[in-house]
């Protein structure tokens, strides 16, 4: 027993004695006293942590971080022989085969592909850092925690993201991979995209509080130890499909027939085919409207975009943005790249001019491409790549590439 | 939202806060009722209706059982059985839709098949509204004693509520009596009352158990059970030891917290767990282990069966009842059926060893040790049926635990037996009241600045991630 909870028997209000309880001291002084033994164990336990923190430091990006984790261990081990990274989420993760895409833009470009070890000059050998679910800021976070000490023969980044609202829902908040990221630095770059958007200040509120849970417990040192000294192991599926995407340089094609997402798309062709129509619309739409108006993107998303740039080009590459096909009815790439703030975009949001990506046969689900259509989808992005950039191909010192548009050039 | 979860932190925050600031004892209830039904509905607001459906219906039945007795009529004790029957119906009613009325389907298709006629498997979509296990047994012990005339029923709507919905043992125990709780409602507590050292002390192990031992354990338990032929027999031994670690922090840890909660607002629940690993027989092993569930079963189950009260065989009957009902309590399974009894077997061999110690001296002087141990590991193999999926997966365990015969060869890391025996150290530690006795003589301001750094260390161990209780889903 720990001692009783009650210093008096349960069913009165008096001491054991039977006496009432009096109340000899002063509500106010009852207060004050556990007031402060409140703030001496709040202080030591700040303190603790701190000391903790500097005792048991959080790594950049840990090892047992799914996904995260085992692709960054992977590309750590052999990132000299990579000239181009791909980051993004699972649009990037299950659709761009860096094997293929290699292949095909040297084939593309009537030179010989990389062979794996030796880097010439114009060698291209590239790398699928793609991870399901990312999110503006944190995919922003990790491309910046990877270049942090960027590849002697890097030369392009490629980018993909939607550019969100920045939440951090709780039940994400509440895990090791949000926790990790969560340190002064990079939530100030979670305040910065929230308070520069156009939503309304409560909604800002909100959005930022999202963040403060991770914050939270990423500065309280919440399961350092257990990760870190007492590292939890990967399930057999998590160990099994990190084994098979750091085969095929980070790539993991979905097939799994029994995914809710599919099951919804093979029993709603038609509710597939509507979005497609409405996102053909919007597409064309937009286009009209840009021609005649200025295009517009948000401050915080304007910012972000700026940010990923100049931490790309600061790693020595030439940052080229992708917009794979998807259903999604932003256009925030376009926008940007009409703006200037992008310079290189390859843009596959266009059901009438990439009719084979949304092909009901080439999709896995309404978000994403089957391994068949993954594939087509590379061998375009290659194609695209080795004419829109081939200048780059050629050169050892980074590639001067050209404000283009992938469609104009088709 | 679970006790070691960061917003419960903030609910109970304000939950203290404002409760403390009320002088009216009925503000102060309504608070804990408000505060209560809030933290049920963060899971499924939806089965609030069931709570509240069963705190009516158990009101109305407590002041008409009372009605019956004052009434001069002759069939007077027929009309209070039939309220008794009404309680009856609608909390074991309940309690048998959600939780067994797919098991039952599936018994009695799988009964019918393997008589070889041909049934129709049918599945309801029923979601198990957490706690309900525990709350109808709280509702029931109600009706029962005002039944038995050990409990003048309440004319106060809110006592009864409060009692029914008190948040911190609402969906996993301790399973308290109406008896021990409504008289603390009456009375208004006071904070000098409240241990508080006791209560953050009591909080904090519970949390250690809970946060840094089983959830920690969790992963491993869940891997071996998972596919147990792989492993080697030492794997099986660490398995099945993981797990009945683990399920005792899991479960007391949840006790404690609970506990720890209720005296922070001045009210006291039953202790739950007084160290049952260390128990020198099986039936001193449920003296200590969920002592609110098996003074309940006794009480409401065993007595009204005939408890000893007939021969021998019937006490045996009787014991074996309440233990496979037990065990049908804590899940919708067979395998649950066979854990309780092994465990009624296991009680009935215990008294004829104990009959027998009496005309063999010699037997009686057998060490406490051995008893300790003996018990341990019958308990253990207990908990193979508690924690496998089926059968043969519960039978593949108990050879290589057993036997030590696996078809395996994979192995689970040996460093946990290390972790293991730190566990045991610590546990045995705190039944010798040995730090805890350190702990009371601090000065305050140190106990303040220990606790502080402990808290701290912890929450280093704290595996991120939700993991629920154990015992919510029973």
């Amino acid at each position: 027993m720990l001692g009783n909870v009650l210093h008096s028997p349960s069913h009165s209000g008096g001491r054991p004695d039977g006496r009432p309880f009096k109340r000899s001291r002063k509500r106010s002084s009852v207060l004050t006293k556990y007031a402060k033994q409140s703030l001496a164990g709040f202080l030591a336990f700040v303190v603790a942590a701190a000391v903790l923190a500097q005792i048991i430091p959080s790594p950049t990006i840990p090892s047992n971080i799914v996904f995260v984790g085992p692709k960054n261990d992977y590309y750590q081990a052999h990132k000299d022989e990579y000239t181009a990274l791909f980051f993004g989420s699972s649009r990037v993760y299950n659709q761009i085969l860096p094997d293929a895409f290699d292949d095909i833009a040297w084939q593309a470009t009537g030179q010989t592909p990389h062979s794996s070890g030796s880097i010439t000059s114009g060698s291209i050998n590239s790398y699928n850092f793609g991870v399901p679910a990312m999110r503006a800021i944190d995919s922003a976070v990790l491309l910046e925690d990877v270049l942090a000490n960027p590849p002697k023969n890097l030369k392009w980044v490629f980018f993909e993201s939607i550019l969100d609202k920045g939440y951090e829902p709780i039940p994400n908040a509440r895990t090791y991979r949000a926790i990790y990221w969560h340190n002064w630095e990079n939530t100030a770059i979670a305040a910065q995209y929230i308070f520069n958007s156009d939503e309304s200040l409560p909604k800002k509120l909100v959005l930022f509080g999202s963040h403060l849970l991770p914050f939270l417990y990423h500065h309280i040192n919440v399961g350092r130890l257990f990760n870190q000294v007492l590292p939890s192991e990967f399930s057999e599926e998590e160990r099994t499909v990190a084994a098979e995407f750091t085969a095929q340089e980070g790539f993991y094609p979905l097939r799994e027939q029994s995914d809710p997402k599919r099951q919804a798309f093979l029993q709603n062709p038609a509710g597939y085919e509507d979005a497609v129509a409405t996102l053909t619309a919007a597409q064309a739409q937009f286009e009209t409207a840009v021609e005649t108006e200025d295009a517009y993107l948000s401050t915080n998303k304007q910012l972000l975009l700026e940010r990923i740039t100049q931490t790309i080009r600061a790693a020595g590459a030439e940052p080229i943005f992708i917009e794979p096909p998807s259903l999604h009815p932003e256009n925030d790439f376009q926008a940007a790249q009409k703006l200037g703030i992008i310079d290189n975009l390859l843009s596959y949001k266009d059901p009438q001019r990439f009719p084979q990506l949304y092909a009901p046969q080439n999709r896995h689900d309404a978000d994403h491409l089957n391994e068949t259509g993954s594939r087509e989808f590379t061998a375009l992005l290659a194609h695209d790549f080795a004419q829109d950039f081939a200048q780059g191909f050629a050169s050892n010192t980074s590639p001067e590439i050209a404000p283009s548009d992938s469609e104009a050039n088709r | 939202m679970i006790f070691t979860e960061f917003r419960f932190f903030i609910f109970f925050a304000i939950v203290f806060g404002v409760y403390w600031a009320l002088r009216s004892n009925g503000w102060r209830k309504a608070w804990i009722l408000a505060c209560s039904y809030a933290f049920y509905g963060a899971w499924d607001w939806r089965f609030l209706s069931l709570i509240i459906g069963s705190t009516l219906v158990d009101y109305v039945v407590g002041l008409n059982l009372v009605k019956c007795d004052d009434s001069s009529k002759v069939n007077s004790s027929k009309a209070k059985r039939s309220w008794l029957a009404l309680s009856l119906c609608v909390n074991l009613g309940a309690l048998a839709f959600f939780k067994y009325a797919n098991f039952f389907a599936d018994s009695a298709v799988g009964f019918f098949s393997w008589m070889g006629l041909p049934v129709n498997s049918v599945t309801l979509g029923i979601v198990l509204p957490v706690g309900i296990s525990f709350y109808t047994f709280q509702t029931l012990s109600y009706s029962l004693d005002i039944y038995a005339g050990q409990l003048q029923p309440k004319k106060n709507l809110l006592d009864l509520a409060t009692f029914v919905a008190f948040f911190p043992q609402l969906v996993a125990g301790p399973i308290v009596r109406a008896a021990d709780f409504l008289p603390q409602l009456e009375i208004a507590r006071s904070f000098d009352q409240v241990n508080v050292r006791a209560c953050l002390t009591l909080f904090m192990v519970g949390f250690f158990k809970k946060a840094c031992v089983s959830d920690n354990l969790a992963p491993i338990v869940d891997k071996y059970f998972a596919a147990p032929d792989t492993f080697d027999a030492i794997s099986s031994w660490i398995g099945v030891l993981s797990y009945t670690v683990q399920i005792y922090c899991d479960f007391s840890g949840y006790s404690d917290m609970a506990i720890a909660c209720a005296g922070l607002l001045g009210y006291e629940l039953c202790v739950n767990f007084n160290f049952p690993y260390f128990a020198s027989s099986i039936t001193d092993f449920w003296r200590r282990w969920h002592i609110s569930l098996s003074t309940w079963l006794k009480d409401y189950l065993y007595i009204p069966l005939g408890g000893n009260r007939g021969g021998q065989w019937f006490t045996y009957r009787n014991l074996m009842l309440t233990m496979v009902l037990g065990g049908l309590w804590h899940g919708a399974a067979w395998t649950f059926v066979v854990w309780g009894a092994l465990h009624g077997g296991a009680l009935i061999a215990h008294k004829e060893w104990s009959k027998l110690g009496k005309q063999i001296p010699i037997l009686a002087k057998t060490s406490a040790l051995w008893g300790v141990l003996l018990t341990f590991y019958w308990v253990c193999i207990t908990w193979v049926f508690f924690r496998a999926d089926s059968f043969s997966s519960a039978l593949t365990v108990l050879q290589s635990f057993v036997l030590l015969r696996s078809p395996g060869g994979e192995q689970l890391s040996l460093g946990l037996i290390g972790f293991l025996a730190v566990l045991l150290l610590l546990h045995w530690l705190t039944a010798r009241q040995i730090w805890t006795r350190a702990v009371e003589r601090l000065p305050s301001q140190l106990f303040a600045v220990g606790y502080g750094f402990a808290a701290a260390i912890i929450l280093t161990l704290v595996p991120v991630g939700y993991t629920a209780f154990i015992y919510f889903q029973f």
